[in-house]
């Protein structure tokens, strides 16, 4: 049996029963799905959630809704054969482990089990979110775009918003740095239309894999196998013809053409930055066919929301570039507080004072869109935020352990920005190499072990007295 | 992230946009909440938003 979402969720419960919750009640996609999911997140639980009766401005969805697939770091720690520290490090690895997709025939393919072409299709239908209050209307979040190098037909794939904007109208956000944008160029320079496809839904690991950012000469696919451990199975298209091949094992595909010349208003959307990102002038889609499985679900990308889709490998790549300086470096996290990709937490054993600036610049080089970067003892965790900051408060002196890049090129959405550059900056809270340096406080390990509060406290009492969210 | 502010003028709600959308000729924008085309003239945009004082008239 090849690896899909159906595969992964079937195992995944009878694994963890109580990590998939299944939501039978009626909901509207209309910001309903959103409120529920940030009151979860409030409270620090990502169980992958399964909307079964999806409202829809066309009714009830036919398809039920996933949320929050990828939004359990130890769900994508557990994929990965890691732990939930070391998972940033495993999931970069496996970037080096490629494996080439196959071909299947179109009657073998899972996607293929119901065809809709071009007035027969109704994306309405489907329970794309609404996700935000000025989001103009359901977005794809969760859909691989998917278009091919005209001259090389080497496939490119990216996780892209596209607005529903229509019953076959799907504006799509192509950012000018994206690949998916430079082979719209590529076609848009000669007056071609651009074919393209969304495919939507797959195994957590296959979409680990084909989000990344890697080199134009290496197919996307062979990217998601390589994560996944075996081969990607692709298929031929319905309407965009015999070379132009999406995932068998996809929930939905959704294929078009792109116009040449023509734009049309997209966003504003609620992006990664938790802020809603401008109104553009971004080119549209228009929907040639749609297949699916029979029972195919829609997944939902969170955005704005937690989720480890692009940290995790992230984490690994700035942990390489690191090493590359400071070969004693520890560990690196990515942490949600930064929009999961504005802060670095790097922890390292540090050997000489030169150490700090040369891993701070690695890191904040790493990435354009990475702003800020820690650097911390190997005493210091890293996944617990209050102990960074207090590095911060007694590690770290502004005039001599500050690095400040100015004008380095991010992306657009940083809200503070105007034009296409940002100022970076390193924070080097580890201790001075060389001189004394004050102990902190401590008991006795032998001590802390043996007092056990349930020798000397009412637990039940412990647990009615006021839990302070402070201090 | 350079954002003018625009009043629709079908719903007087207000929202944001990329300042190059409105550059090419037959650039309008689209009220994302009643979904009104419209170009926004400048005496007609809204407030602006602080990281660009200029606003319309500055295109």
């Amino acid at each position: 049996v090849a690896k899909d979402l159906h595969s992964f969720l079937e195992e995944y419960e009878r694994a963890f029963p109580d990590e998939v919750i299944h939501v039978e009640q009626e909901i509207s996609s209309r910001h309903e799905v959103t409120a529920l999911v940030t009151h979860l997140e409030k409270q620090r639980k990502f169980p992958i959630l399964i909307f079964h009766r999806v409202l829809t401005p066309a009714g009830l969805s036919p398809l039920p809704l996933v949320c929050f697939l990828m939004s359990s770091r130890k769900r994508l720690a557990d994929l990965l054969e890691s732990t939930v520290e070391r998972s940033g490090v495993a999931a970069f690895d496996r970037l080096s482990r490629r494996i080439d997709p196959v071909v299947i025939p179109k009657g073998d393919a899972p996607v293929k089990e119901i065809i809709e072409r071009e007035d027969d299709v109704n994306l309405r239908a489907f329970p794309a979110p609404v996700h935000h209050e000025m989001d103009p209307g359901p977005y794809i979040t969760g859909g691989f775009f998917t278009a091919y190098f005209p001259e090389t037909k080497i496939a490119n794939a990216a996780l892209q918003r596209g607005w529903v904007r229509g019953s076959r109208e799907i504006r799509v956000c192509l950012e000018s740095f994206s690949h998916n944008y430079m082979i719209f160029q590529q076609h848009e320079s000669k007056g071609e239309d651009t074919r393209a496809a969304f495919w939507i839904g797959h195994h957590p690991l296959a979409i680990l894999g084909c989000q990344n950012r890697i080199p134009t000469s290496i197919d996307h696919f062979s990217v998601g196998g390589g994560f996944l451990g075996e081969p990607m199975r692709l298929t031929a298209s319905e309407s965009l013809g015999e070379d132009f091949l999406v995932p068998a094992d996809a929930e939905i595909v959704i294929e078009g053409i792109i116009p040449s010349g023509r734009r049309r208003p997209e966003a504003p959307f609620g992006e990664f930055t938790r802020y809603y990102g401008p109104q553009r002038w971004n080119p549209y889609m228009t929907v040639t066919a749609v297949t699916r499985r029979r029972n195919a679900l829609w997944d939902d990308v969170m955005v704005g929301h937690t989720h480890w889709i692009s940290s995790l490998v992230r984490e690994g790549h700035v942990f390489q570039k690191v090493k590359e300086v400071v070969p004693t470096v520890v560990n690196v996290h990515v942490p949600m507080s930064g929009c999961g990709v504005r802060h670095v937490y790097i922890q390292i054993r540090k050997t000489s004072m030169d150490q700090g600036k040369l891993a701070l610049s690695a890191a904040l080089n790493s990435h354009p869109s990475i702003k800020h970067a820690f650097l911390v003892d190997e005493d210091v965790d890293i996944f617990d935020e209050k102990e960074v900051l207090m590095a911060l408060a007694n590690r770290f002196l502004g005039d001599k352990d500050l690095l400040v890049l100015e004008d380095r090129p991010t992306d657009t959405l940083d809200p503070m920005i105007t034009g296409t550059t940002a100022a970076k900056v390193g924070f080097d809270c580890t201790k001075p190499v060389g001189r004394p340096f004050p102990r902190q406080l401590g008991i006795p390990e032998e001590v802390r072990r043996r007092v056990r509060p349930e020798e000397f406290l009412d637990l039940a009492k412990l647990a009615r007295t006021t839990t302070e969210p402070y201090g | 992230m350079e954002i003018i502010y625009v009043v629709c003028s079908g719903c007087g709600r207000d929202f944001y946009i990329s300042p190059e959308i409105l550059q090419p000729a037959e650039g309008y924008c689209e009220c994302p909440f009643c979904h009104h085309e419209f170009r926004p003239e400048p005496e007609a945009s809204g407030k602006t938003a602080d990281t660009n004082a200029g606003g319309l008239g500055g295109l």
